[in-house]
């Protein structure tokens, strides 16, 4: 398929998809709403950890504390002064965090930024450990960024953690938010750096041989990736509106962990379509857990319910499905050409057949 | 700080170091053999707690056959979960099998919601365990002299199993060369299988004296006792059972020493253990005791 | 001088002593061997050369450049590059996409990350000389017809061809080959002595070639260097060390210090 006819259904999607959200909305209803902000938010960070364990192949149980670094440095920069002074009531917020604030753009920028600072800093040396281990190390990264945000009161409020964030996210930003990640991430992968990265991900030894930098491009990957992260971080803080430690538990990594699983490692199309069903499935089983009356009779809510069923979800494509829906496998514009280039062909010879 | 206070803390610090030290066997032996960080392994501490509240709650049995039984079958639930979780993934990435045991822990973490509810339950604490014995002016519960007294004995038929039986040449074949004890007719499976039941039945052993200690459970408590155990595991050097008790003692004296002496910083407990766990592999991937090992190019 | 010294390198693993002393002085253009029973410590030697090992003691240098315990991605950059006993491809990535992998280095020196996520005009020049000088490589080793499929499906003399033509995309002065005869059988042979003389030729390239085939090193190597338990037991043409008692002794399993003692 040549450039220009590319960029022409490029832009033709992207004009449908403007269409689709300034529908949506005026709309639907704020619950649909909210599943969809939140789909596009998985989906961000899904993409995200799929750079960093799918392409670079670098397993990280860190994305929570990702997460979390851009979500506070969001909440921080777009809540109104007075209103930071009526949260932090215990113990004030200390200067400068008390008159530093943005624009929404600006925060989201500002918390992937610092997001992937940190991981620069911390991934330089631990990102020379290889498989579970750097998995622990990154776990215990993300438990050290809860810890410190129950600590240090007069940044985060400890455990009380931050409300009344002006809730500005809505599909046009996340969902113009997945689109750009996907867009940057689609680039790197295809580009001779995300060569690299797959190098590493195939054969560390065989990348060094060939003069890939392994610290350097680990590095490059984890930072890319936690940017992501705290951007979808700072998004989910904006939606939600209140943000505390117990928001970035280790549960929320295993979400993410789980779409990047089943949608396929190295698939960016399998972590936008099993972030989408895996949200809606996460909040249509939501009532589950909460009491309900049916019939007249009442019904208490079963907690933990609906982890049950995404851990049973996860082991059966750990177990069954291995590779995931897509594999490595990209249903991209490239890939779609093809399928109708063989739909055609099949076509055209089953015609043939007929006609004999 | 005085010396009584420092005293009750040390014994403190060596009943948590002690549990930690059960909990980090299990973990050290999995991941000596197959090289698996088995995440469900605080679940299946969990799990021995709720099989003898449950054995004592609604069978009345007295509480030390409550105790066989709900290790037995904690042994067996490990058992289980290699079996349908791992023995699967033998041949795939190692990260699979790390992701499958991930997920095992979560499954077991809230169907302990489900079935059990989530609200904490006390714990029946035998009369022989709960009495306060005076040591030198300080009184000090008598569990906490039981736990390393028990968890002695323990290690020591532990060692006995892997040093003096047949089973245990096995499980250090496997450990040493899996391919190479598979073609001496070492039966792997069944080695495997024994060792989870192993592991399973220490950390059962460890719910049951935690549980007795705090003196409540939910089905929560296994997550961050087991984090810290296989901490306590890497820091004593993975593989190495000597090493599992060393790191277990050495992270449960730590936690405690670090709130008697710096109470301020209490709330970074839970943080502590994570940055020795992330020092030690920087510096010293192979922890204290372990065995240091060769990458081939 | 010539293009590369080793000057009594010697590498260690705990007790024991890998290779011991080692020196080596290869001159340009010139095709060298390394021959020795197994355990010898050849690959140790490869690996010290091109960093993956940091000699216990004794230095190495490149074109006059000390390069002993440079990071292999480093030793590659300066104009080392090798191949692997057990071959290393890049098993899920594509024929052209292995070679390609070996030109990065060189782009990235070129242009930056944030030129290739936006494609700038500078990344899309480096991104196509980079594919056509894969091409051109692909083609000089016979692998065109097959750059689509994926390296780890192709049948096994041509992925050690493949990887000989990724080693030479990171555009090498010297080429470090080990083994690169194992597996084949008489033809391969063969047409892999033939193949390693026209690349050296072509590429205007130094060789040293670790080798348990007679027949390619005696066919192809100019000098042969002969290890026993780490340790360089004698060195020559091939004449030479055909003929020489040490060399057969070792290779028939009579002790070193026997042959030393009559």
């Amino acid at each position: 398929m040549g450039r220009r006819k590319k960029r022409l259904i490029t832009l033709a999607g992207l004009a449908l998809l403007i269409l689709v959200i300034w529908w949506a909305q005026a709309n639907l209803n704020s619950y649909t709403l909210r599943i969809l902000n939140l789909a596009a938010i998985n989906i961000i960070c899904a993409m995200s950890l799929n750079l960093l364990f799918g392409f670079t192949g670098q397993f990280s149980l860190g994305h929570a504390g990702f997460m979390a670094v851009g979500a506070y440095v969001t909440g921080l920069l777009i809540l109104p002064e007075a209103a930071k002074a009526n949260i932090f009531i215990l113990d004030p917020l200390t200067w400068p965090f008390t008159v530093l604030s943005a624009p929404f753009l600006v925060a989201l920028l500002a918390g992937g930024a610092v997001a992937a600072l940190i991981a620069v800093v911390i991934g330089f040396p631990v990102l020379r450990l290889r498989g579970d281990y750097l998995g622990i190390a990154t776990l215990g990264f993300a438990e050290i960024v809860r810890v410190l945000a129950n600590n240090l009161t007069t940044v985060t409020n400890g455990a009380l953690g931050l409300k009344d964030i002006p809730p500005i996210s809505n599909l046009w930003w996340t969902v113009g938010g997945a689109v750009i990640a996907y867009a940057v991430i689609k680039r790197i992968i295809t580009s001779s750096y995300g060569r690299a990265f797959m190098a590493i991900r195939e054969n560390e030894v065989a990348a060094e041989a060939m003069g890939v930098s392994l610290v350097y491009y680990k590095t490059l990957s984890f930072a890319v990736s936690a940017f992501f992260a705290g951007v979808g971080g700072g998004l989910m803080a904006s939606l939600l509106t209140t943000i505390n430690p117990r928001t970035f538990v280790f549960m929320l990594t295993f979400n993410i962990l789980i779409m990047v699983v089943v949608g396929g490692l190295g698939s960016l199309t399998g972590s936008i379509v099993a972030g989408l069903i895996l949200t809606v499935i996460m909040e249509a089983l939501r009532p589950l857990e909460s009491p309900m009356v049916i019939f007249g009779r009442y019904i208490p809510g079963i907690p933990g319910m609906r982890m049950v069923i995404f851990a049973i979800i996860l082991l059966i494509a750990i177990l069954f499905l291995k590779q995931g829906i897509f594999g490595q496998r990209e249903l991209d514009l490239d890939a779609m050409a093809g399928l109708y280039r063989k739909a055609r062909a099949r076509l055209a010879s089953g015609q043939k057949e007929s006609g004999v | 700080m005085n010396l009584q206070m420092f005293l009750q803390n040390l014994a403190n610090g060596v009943s948590l170091g002690t549990l930690y030290a059960l909990i980090a066997c299990g973990y050290t032996m999995v991941y000596g053999i197959l090289r698996l960080i088995n995440f469900a392994h605080g679940e299946i501490f969990m799990l021995g707690a709720y099989f003898i509240y449950y054995n004592i709650l609604l069978f009345a049995l007295p509480w030390w056959l409550a105790f066989l039984i709900a290790v037995g079958a904690t042994g067996l639930v490990g058992v289980a979960v290699d079996w349908i979780a791992y023995k699967p993934l033998r041949d795939a990435p190692r990260i699979s099998a790390l992701i499958s045991a991930i997920g095992v822990s979560f499954f077991v973490q809230n169907l302990g919601l489900v079935v059990f509810g989530g609200r904490p339950k006390p714990f029946p604490v035998p009369a022989f365990f709960s009495q306060m014995v005076n040591v030198g002016g300080v009184r000090i519960m008598s569990l906490t002299f039981f736990i390393p007294i028990l968890a002695i004995v323990l290690f020591l038929i532990l060692s006995f199993l892997i040093y003096r039986t047949k089973p245990g040449l096995a499980m250090r074949a496997i450990s040493k060369d899996i391919e190479t004890a598979r073609l001496m007719a070492v039966d792997i499976n069944k080695t495997i299988a024994f060792t989870f039941a192993i592991g399973s039945i220490l950390a059962a052993a460890g719910g049951a004296m935690w549980a007795m200690r705090y003196p409540q459970i939910n089905p929560m408590m296994g997550t961050m006792p087991g984090l810290k155990a296989f901490i306590a595991a890497v820091l004593g050097g993975i593989g190495s059972i000597p090493g599992a008790m060393l790191g277990g003692l050495l992270i449960g004296l730590l936690e405690i020493m670090f709130v008697a002496f710096l109470p301020a910083l209490s709330g970074y407990r839970d943080a502590l253990s994570f940055i020795v766990l992330i020092l030690i592999l920087l510096v010293r991937p192979s922890g204290f005791l372990g065995e240091k090992g060769e990458e081939k190019v | 001088m010539g293009i590369l010294q080793a000057e009594q390198i010697t590498m260690q693993f705990g007790g024991l002593t890998a290779v011991k002393d080692f020196c080596l002085d290869l001159k340009q253009g010139e095709l060298a061997g390394l021959i020795g029973p197994n355990g010898a410590g050849k690959t140790t030697i490869f690996n010290m050369i091109t960093g993956f090992y940091k000699p216990t003691s004794g230095r190495i240098y490149f074109g006059g450049r000390d390069i002993t315990g440079l990071r292999p991605d480093k030793v590659v950059g300066l104009g080392i590059a090798r191949t692997f006993q057990n071959i290393r491809l890049l098993a899920n990535l594509s024929v052209l996409d292995n070679v390609m992998i070996g030109r990065h280095l060189h782009l990235s020196k070129h242009t930056t990350f944030v030129e290739g996520v936006l494609r700038l005009p500078r990344y899309r020049r480096e991104e196509e000389s980079m594919y056509d000088q894969a091409i051109r490589l692909l083609k000089a080793v016979g692998l065109e017809d097959v750059k689509g499929e994926k390296a780890g499906s192709l049948p096994y003399g041509q992925q050690r061809r493949l990887e000989i033509a990724r080693a030479l995309a990171t555009t090498p002065q010297l080429l470090l080959l080990d083994e690169p005869a194992a597996g084949m059988n008489p033809n391969e042979t063969k047409d892999l002595i033939e193949f390693i003389a026209r690349i050296r030729d072509e590429f205007d390239l130094t060789i040293l070639l670790i080798e348990h085939d007679m027949k390619v090193v005696m066919g192809v190597c100019e000098r042969i260097l002969v290890l026993d338990h780490g340790i360089t037991i004698s060195e020559g043409t091939p004449e030479v060390v055909q003929n020489d008692e040490k060399v057969i002794t070792a290779y028939l399993g009579v002790d070193v210090d026997d042959v030393a003692a009559q």
